[in-house]
């Protein structure tokens, strides 16, 4: 690949990947090496990339995959480090907070807050809510990268924050008791 | 008569759930791009030539196993060849005098 081509395609997308990886893992150290994983990852296999799909919503399936299994090998070494209860009620109030630099002063907390709520969703319904919110894609492109259907993407959607209304409320409850 | 709110955290959870609304894309960081380029110059990516290389071997190495068949088989041509001219000779002379040193004809 031409540099120049490479060096375009980084300054097109360095900010949505690095601000999707963030909306993941929740720490810019992270962030940045999972976004540079990512465009390492372009550079090797941009030969194989078939033009089905936009190329940004093939760099994007790259960085929540990346992002994603960051995370579960995070949990698998909590989990060797401590057996947590399963039926453990509310959000982890334990681990740091973290503050989007994107988010308004005056919602800087509750956003925290929120964060650790999307933590405990399932994975899909953590994707479509975070590409959705954080990133700011439609439900159609939402649909795009996860390759489902906006009727899907809105369903799961729903459900995300059926469940985040859920986990707020007995943090809230918790929190004040 | 206005009911009252049965969730006295409720506002507090939508008002949560909303925090995210007008959230600002965080930009990568300034260095981002310099590091990147400098972290692929070092990827080796298997070119045009690379592959034209490997395909040259397979076939030096598909012409070798070829030469050799040839070869031994036209060997075995020549020592059918060879046993045949000495089946005439024998069936001529009554003799086989081919890879003798004995001399036919006597001058004496």
């Amino acid at each position: 690949m031409i540099e120049q081509e490479f060096r375009k395609i980084i300054l097109d997308h360095q900010d949505r990947i690095y601000n999707t990886c963030l909306g993941f893992v929740k720490n810019p150290e992270d962030a940045k090496d999972l976004a540079q994983e990512t465009f390492i990852e372009v550079y090797k296999k941009l030969d194989q990339f078939r033009g089905d799909a936009q190329l940004s919503t093939w760099i994007y399936r790259i960085a929540i995959n990346k992002s994603l299994e960051f995370i579960r090998k995070g949990k698998r070494l909590k989990r060797a480090a401590v057996v947590q209860s399963l039926s453990e009620p509310g959000i982890d109030t334990g681990s740091q907070a973290f503050y989007h630099p994107g988010v308004t002063l005056e919602n800087k907390e509750r956003a925290s807050i929120l964060f650790k709520a999307i933590e405990r969703l399932p994975e899909n319904q953590q994707v479509a809510f975070t590409m959705h919110k954080v990133e700011g894609l439609s439900y159609e492109d939402v649909g795009k990268v996860m390759n489902k259907s906006i009727s899907s993407v809105e369903s799961l959607l729903h459900r995300a924050k059926a469940n985040l209304k859920k986990h707020l409320k007995a943090f809230y409850e918790t929190e004040k008791s | 008569m206005k009911q009252k709110n049965l969730n006295p955290y409720e506002d507090e959870v939508e008002l949560t759930l909303k925090s995210l609304d007008d959230v600002n894309r965080a930009g990568a960081p300034d260095d981002f791009l310099q590091e990147m380029m400098q972290k692929t110059s070092f990827i080796s990516k298997p070119s045009g030539w690379e592959k034209w290389a490997k395909l040259s071997i397979a076939a030096m190495i598909a012409l070798t196993i070829v030469n050799v068949v040839t070869l031994s088989s036209f060997g075995r041509e020549n020592n059918d060849r060879s046993n045949q001219l000495q089946l005439i000779e024998s069936q001529f002379f009554g003799i086989s005098d081919l890879g003798s040193n004995e001399s036919i004809i006597s001058y004496e």
